[in-house]
C-alpha cells in the first residue's frame, strides 16, 4: 500500500534520485492528478525554516513554461516538495542523439524560455535568478513546447542582486566564475562592472554596498545549499542521476532526472573551487553580482548548444561565432551579444532578448528593405497622386476663371453694343487676368478683343463712337440737343434732365407737368425754356436759377432766333406767347375753340401727332387739330391767319418753317401727303401724297423728308430733293439732320451715321429700335422708348492718326505706302494714283486692258517699292511706287485663272480660295489646324512677332483685317486696314483719309484700359 | 498640341496623373502583398513564425 502524506498525496514509486533527494511519482487523491514529489534531501541537514522559505519563492511562481510548485510538505522528517508533473523530456537528452533542432525551432524555444525569464526576473520584490539554464533544465513537453526546470538554485533577487555558488561550465557566464575572471578577460575592476551594473540597477551606490548585499544572499545560499553541495565538483555535470524508472514512466523519469541532477556544480563564494575560483574565494569580500544578464549568458549559451550541436567554450573568450552554415546571421548575432563577456555588452534584460528574436522577421534586412520599398513607392505615389490633384485644382481654377473671363468678354461686348463704353472698357478688364496667381487662367483671346474693341484703338475710321450711356431714372419721352451741341436734354416722366456731353454729367434736374407732352427748347447752350410744373419757365443752366414763369403749358416751341416761345396747355384752345428771355407774354394766339391732339393717356409717351412751330422770328404760328385742321396764325397780325385745312380727314401732322416756307406732312387711311406752302404769299407751291410714311423735319436748317429708306433734302425754291442719307433694306423710322452729319435710326433696330456727301460712316445695331436720335457738330444722343437709358456719341476724326488725305473721289481697291514712306499709291485693275506725304498728286496712270489684269501685287523692299500687274496672257508690268514710271515689262507664263493663293508664316501655311473659308495648316506636319473665320477672301497675311494679320476684301470690296494670336484665335477687328509695315498698320477710309496706327501689346492695351475710367 | 489649352492640360493631366497613382497605388498593393507573403513565408521558414511580444498565460 502507497504511504500518504499530508493526507491529500498519495506516494507513489520512486522514479529518481540524486544529490538533490529522492523524486516519487504521486498523485494529488482528490484531483486525481499526477505529481511529483521531491523528498529533498537537505531536509534531514537543513532547517525546515530555510526548506519552506526557498519552496515559497517558488510555489508562487506560475507561467506556461515553468513547473507549478504547489506544495511543501514536511512528513515524517522528511521535506516533500510537491509540484507539476511535465511529461517530455530535456533537450540535452536530444542533444545527446544528435538530434539538433531546426533554426525555427530553436527560435521557438528561445521565445518561451525568454517569456519563462521575463517572469522570473519580473517577480517581486527584485526578481528570482534562475541561476542554472542548461539544456538539461529545459524539458521538451510532447505538444513541443518547452519547460524550464530545476529550481533548485533559483535565488531571489535582491535589490543588489544575487550571488551565483555554482555554475554548469560552458553554459555558466564568466561572472558565475568570479571577479578575478571578468577580471582577465577584459581589464576592469570589478567596481566598474557593478558599476555597470548600476546603470540596469538604480537602488546601488556603493561597491562596499554591493559586497554586504552578496554578503547577504551568501548566507543565504550558504544555508540552503552548503550541505547539500558537499562535493567538490570540478566538472560542469556530474552523474548524480538516480535510477530511472523505465517504460510509461521514461519521460517522466527524465524530468525527474533532471531535476535530481544536482550536476549542476554548486559553489559557495568561499567554496572550494579550484583555481581561479579559489583566488577569488582567497581574495574574499570582492564578490560578483549576478544578475539576470547571467541568465541571458546561460540562456545563449544553451541556446548556442542547441542549434550548432557543440557545447560552448567555458572560457567565453574561446567562443566561436556561429557561422551561417549553422544558422542565420541574424540569430547568430543575438547569441553572440547574449554571450558577450562583459554583462553590460549581453542583452540587459530577457525582454530586450526575447525582442531580438520577435523581431527577427521585422528587423530583417530583407524586410527592412521591403518595408523602405514599400514606404519609397508610397510616397512617391503620394507624392504623384498629390501633385496630380494639384494640378487637377489649378487646373479647374484655371477653367473657371477661364469661362469667367469669357463671360466678361460676352458681357462687355454686349455693353458695348449699348454704347456703355465705361462698362464694356470695367469689364474687359476685369476679364484680364492679373497674373499674380497660379490659380488665374491665361489671357483669353476673347478677352484682349473684347478690351480692344472697348478701347476702339484700331476703329480709325471718322466718326461718332460711343463715350458713354447716361442712365436716366425713366425711359425718355425725348431728347433735346442744344444749337450748338453741346448739351442735351432729355424727357422723362415728370421731369428733364439736362446733360454737359463733354462729361455725361447732369447740370440741371427740372419737374415738368404731369404729362409726358411736356417739352423742353434751348434758347442757347445756357438757357432752356420748358414746361415746368408750375408753368412755362425759362430756365439759367449756368445760375441754376429759375429766369421767369409763366401759365401752364405743355408743348413749347421756339423761333428760330431763339426769341419768342409759343406754348400751349394740353387741352387749351389757345397758344401764350412769350419774350423767350424775360418771359413776357407778347401775345395770345386763340385757337377758335380747337385744340391740338391730346392722346387718351399723355402719362406714357408723347405721340408727337400735330405741328406746333414758330417760324424763324416768332411772328408766326403753325398748328394742327385734332380735327385735322391746319392752320399758320399770324401772331401780330391775326386777320391774316391762313388756314390750310380747317378740318381734314388727316392725322400725325408734321412740319414746320424754313425761312418763308412753311412745310408739313400729314398721314390719313394708309396715304401720306406732303406740302409746301410760301407763307409769305400765302400759296400752295407744291407738295404730293405717296403711300409711304413720310417723316418730314422743317427747321431753319432745311426741309427734310423721309421716305422708305431714303432722306432728302428738299429746296423748296425748286421743290428738288437732294440725298443725304439712303438705307438698304430699311425704313427709316427717324432721324436728325442739318448739321455735318445726318444720324437716322432704321426700323432694323440700328442707327446709322451720314457724311455731308450722304455716304454711311457708319451703323450701329442696338437691341431695339431708336425713337430718339439727336445729332450736332460734335455729338449725338441716341435713344428708345423702352430704355430709362440714352447713348452719349462723340465725333472722333482721328487727328492724331492721320497720314494722308486724298481725292476720295478716286476709285481704289487698295492702298500702300512706299518703302521709304514718303510716297503712297492707291491702286486698282483700272489704275493707280501716287501720292506724296503732303497729299499732294504725284502721278496718276490708267492701266492697260484692265479687264484682261489678273493680279496686282504691291511689291516692298528694303530700297525699292512697285507695284507689279499680271495680266492673264502673262504680262508682268512693274510700276514704281516713287514717281509710276514703268520699271519693267516681261512675258511670262500665263497665270491659272482661279484665285487661290498661299501666304506662309513661320509656323502655318494659309491657302485662300476665292471661295470658302481660308485653311490653315501646321508647316511641320501638314495637317490642317483650322478654318479662318469668314467667307470673305483673305488678300493677305503678315506676320508680325507672335501676331499674325489677315487681310480680307469683303463682299462690298470693303477691306479689313483680322488681328490673330498665335493660336489663330482672333483679338481684333481692324476696319479699314490695307497696310502692314514693321509694326504699323495703315487704314484706308472712303472719305479719303489714310491713318495709322501702331500694334498695341497687351501690356498697352491693360494700360490704357486702367487709365480710361480714371 | 491636341487642342487643349494649358489649363485643360492641367486639370486633364492632373486627372489623368492621379487615376494613374491610384492605378499604379493599387498595382503596388497587389504586388507589395505579394511579394510581402512570399518574404513572410521565406522568414517563417527561416525564423519560424514567432508569436507577438505578449507573454504566453498559464495554460
Amino acid at each position: 500500500m502507497s504511504k500518504r502524506i499530508a493526507g491529500v498525496y498519495e506516494l507513489g514509486k520512486e522514479i529518481g534520485a540524486g544529490g538533490g533527494g529522492v523524486v516519487y511519482l504521486g498523485e494529488h487523491i482528490r484531483l486525481k492528478k499526477k505529481i511529483i514529489l521531491k523528498a529533498d534531501k537537505r531536509s534531514l541537514r537543513v532547517k525546515e525554516e530555510k526548506l519552506r522559505r526557498e519552496v515559497d519563492i517558488l510555489k508562487n511562481l506560475s507561467h506556461t513554461y515553468i513547473p507549478h510548485v504547489y506544495d511543501f510538505v514536511p512528513e515524517d522528517g522528511v521535506v516533500y516538495t510537491v509540484m507539476d508533473y511535465i511529461e517530455g523530456e530535456s533537450l540535452d537528452k536530444l542533444l545527446a542523439r544528435g538530434q539538433l533542432p531546426a533554426q525555427p525551432q530553436m527560435i521557438q524555444w528561445a521565445c518561451q524560455l525568454l517569456e519563462a525569464l521575463v517572469y522570473l526576473h519580473n517577480q517581486s520584490p527584485h526578481g528570482i535568478l534562475h541561476g542554472d539554464i542548461k539544456p538539461a533544465n529545459i524539458m521538451l513537453k510532447p505538444n513541443g513546447d518547452v519547460c524550464l526546470i530545476d529550481f533548485n538554485i533559483a535565488l531571489a533577487l535582491g535589490e543588489d542582486g544575487a550571488v551565483r555558488v555554482g555554475f554548469s561550465r560552458g553554459y555558466a557566464s564568466p561572472e558565475h566564475y568570479g571577479a578575478d575572471y571578468i577580471s582577465r578577460n577584459k581589464p576592469a575592476s570589478a567596481g566598474s562592472i557593478i558599476e555597470t551594473q548600476h546603470k540596469k540597477e538604480t537602488s546601488r551606490s556603493t561597491v562596499e554596498e554591493d559586497v554586504t548585499a552578496v554578503s547577504s544572499i551568501d548566507d543565504l545560499v550558504e544555508d540552503t545549499q552548503a550541505e547539500e553541495c558537499a562535493t567538490q565538483v570540478t566538472q560542469t555535470e556530474y552523474d548524480i542521476v538516480g535510477e530511472v524508472q523505465s517504460g510509461e514512466d521514461t519521460a517522466f523519469a527524465t524530468q525527474i532526472e533532471a531535476m535530481n541532477q544536482d550536476s549542476t556544480q554548486y559553489e559557495e563564494q568561499s567554496a572550494k573551487v579550484s583555481g581561479s575560483e579559489d583566488k577569488t574565494t582567497t581574495e574574499g569580500k570582492k564578490g560578483i553580482l549576478l544578475d539576470v544578464r547571467s541568465d541571458i549568458y546561460c540562456l545563449g549559451a544553451t541556446l548556442y548548444h542547441m542549434i550548432s550541436g557543440q557545447r560552448p567554450a567555458q572560457d567565453a573568450r574561446d567562443v566561436v561565432p556561429l557561422g551561417p552554415e549553422v544558422c542565420s546571421k541574424a540569430v547568430s548575432l543575438i547569441l553572440q551579444k547574449a554571450m558577450a563577456i562583459q554583462p553590460y555588452d549581453r542583452y540587459q534584460t530577457a525582454a530586450e532578448m526575447l525582442e531580438a528574436f520577435q523581431t527577427l522577421h521585422a528587423k530583417d534586412v530583407r524586410t527592412v528593405r521591403h518595408k523602405r520599398h514599400k514606404l519609397l513607392v508610397a510616397a512617391g505615389l503620394t507624392g504623384l497622386f498629390l501633385a496630380g490633384g494639384g494640378s487637377t485644382f489649378v487646373g479647374l481654377k484655371q477653367l473657371e476663371n477661364r469661362q469667367a473671363a469669357l463671360t466678361l468678354a460676352e458681357y462687355s461686348a454686349n455693353a458695348l453694343a449699348e454704347g456703355k463704353i465705361s462698362e464694356a472698357v470695367s469689364q474687359a478688364m476685369q476679364a484680364i487676368p492679373l497674373g499674380k496667381s497660379i490659380l488665374e487662367a491665361p489671357v483669353t483671346a476673347q478677352a484682349q478683343k473684347a478690351l480692344t474693341d472697348a478701347l476702339g484703338v484700331y476703329d480709325l475710321a471718322e466718326g461718332f463712337k460711343d463715350v458713354d450711356t447716361i442712365e436716366l431714372p425713366g425711359a425718355p419721352f425725348d431728347i433735346v440737343m442744344s444749337p450748338k451741341g453741346t448739351q442735351a436734354a432729355v424727357v422723362y416722366a415728370y421731369e428733364i434732365a439736362v446733360y454737359d456731353l463733354e462729361n455725361c454729367q447732369q447740370i440741371a434736374r427740372l419737374p415738368t407737368q404731369q404729362s409726358a407732352l411736356s417739352d423742353c427748347v434751348f434758347m442757347d447752350e445756357t438757357h432752356v425754356v420748358y414746361a415746368g410744373d408750375t408753368g412755362i419757365t425759362g430756365y439759367d443752366l449756368e445760375e441754376g436759377t429759375v429766369m421767369w414763369t409763366g401759365e401752364t403749358a405743355t408743348t413749347l416751341t421756339i423761333s428760330a432766333d431763339k426769341k419768342v416761345v409759343a406754348a400751349v396747355d394740353r387741352d387749351a384752345d389757345q397758344a401764350m406767347i412769350y419774350n423767350a428771355v424775360n418771359g413776357e407774354q407778347i401775345a395770345v394766339c386763340s385757337f377758335g375753340g380747337q385744340h391740338l391732339s391730346v392722346p387718351a393717356n399723355d402719362i406714357f409717351a408723347d405721340p408727337q401727332r400735330d405741328i406746333f412751330a414758330l417760324n424763324e422770328d416768332g411772328s408766326m404760328l403753325a398748328v394742327s387739330f385734332s380735327n385735322g385742321g391746319l392752320m399758320v396764325f399770324d401772331i401780330k397780325n391775326p386777320d391774316e391767319d391762313l388756314i390750310v385745312y380747317d378740318s381734314s380727314e388727316y392725322r400725325l401732322f408734321e412740319g414746320g418753317f424754313y425761312e418763308k416756307y412753311f412745310a408739313f406732312a400729314a398721314r390719313k387711311n394708309g396715304e401720306s401727303l406732303f406740302g409746301m406752302i410760301d407763307v409769305e404769299k400765302a400759296a400752295y407751291i407744291g407738295g404730293y401724297t405717296t403711300k409711304d410714311n413720310l417723316i418730314l423735319k422743317a427747321d431753319a436748317q432745311g426741309i427734310y423728308l423721309a421716305s422708305g429708306g431714303l432722306l432728302v433734302r428738299v429746296d423748296p425754291d425748286t421743290m428738288e430733293e437732294l440725298e443725304i442719307a439712303y438705307t438698304e433694306n430699311a425704313l427709316i423710322t427717324g432721324f436728325s439732320a442739318g448739321g455735318t452729319h445726318t444720324l437716322t435710326a432704321t426700323d432694323d433696330n440700328a442707327f446709322s451715321f451720314y457724311d455731308k456727301g450722304a455716304n454711311q460712316m457708319s451703323k450701329v445695331l442696338c437691341q431695339e429700335q431708336c425713337e430718339f436720335v439727336a445729332v450736332s457738330e460734335e455729338y449725338a444722343v441716341v435713344g428708345n422708348r423702352n430704355k430709362p437709358s440714352v447713348r452719349v456719341l462723340k465725333l472722333d476724326a482721328h487727328n492724331d492718326a492721320h497720314l494722308l488725305t486724298y481725292d476720295a473721289r478716286y476709285p481704289h481697291d487698295e492702298a500702300r505706302i512706299s518703302h521709304d514712306g514718303n510716297t503712297f499709291m492707291l491702286y486698282c485693275i483700272q489704275g493707280f494714283q501716287i501720292y506724296d506725304q503732303k497729299g499732294n498728286l504725284l502721278t496718276e496712270l490708267e492701266l492697260p486692258d484692265a479687264t484682261q489684269i489678273y493680279d496686282q501685287q504691291f511689291i516692298r523692299e528694303e530700297k525699292d517699292s512697285w507695284l507689279e500687274v499680271t495680266w492673264y496672257d502673262g504680262t508682268v508690268r512693274c510700276y514704281s511706287a516713287k514717281d509710276g514710271t514703268l520699271i519693267s515689262e516681261e512675258k511670262k507664263e500665263a497665270p491659272q485663272k482661279d484665285l487661290y493663293e498661299e501666304f506662309f508664316t513661320q509656323k502655318y501655311r494659309i491657302a485662300s480660295s476665292l471661295h470658302g473659308a481660308p485653311e490653315v495648316y501646321d508647316l511641320k506636319s501638314g495637317q490642317k489646324v483650322k478654318n479662318l473665320a469668314g467667307e470673305d477672301y483673305l488678300a493677305y497675311v503678315t506676320q508680325i512677332g507672335s501676331y499674325i494679320i489677315t487681310e480680307y476684301v469683303g463682299t462690298t470690296q470693303e477691306r479689313y483685317g483680322i488681328l490673330l494670336d498665335e493660336n489663330l484665335e482672333e483679338i481684333a477687328y481692324l476696319p479699314g486696314l490695307c497696310d502692314v509695315v514693321d509694326e504699323m498698320l495703315l487704314f484706308d477710309f472712303k472719305s479719303g483719309n489714310l491713318r495709322k496706327c501702331h500694334l498695341y501689346s497687351l501690356q498697352e492695351l491693360i494700360a490704357l484700359g486702367a487709365s480710361y475710367n480714371i | 498640341m491636341l487642342g487643349l489649352s494649358g489649363s485643360e492640360w492641367l486639370f486633364y493631366g492632373g486627372i489623368a496623373v492621379m487615376a494613374a497613382a491610384g492605378v499604379l497605388g493599387m498595382l503596388s498593393v497587389i504586388v507589395f502583398t505579394l511579394t510581402g507573403r512570399a518574404l513572410r513565408d521565406r522568414l517563417e521558414q527561416e525564423y519560424g513564425k514567432i508569436r507577438g511580444k505578449k507573454t504566453c498565460p498559464k495554460e
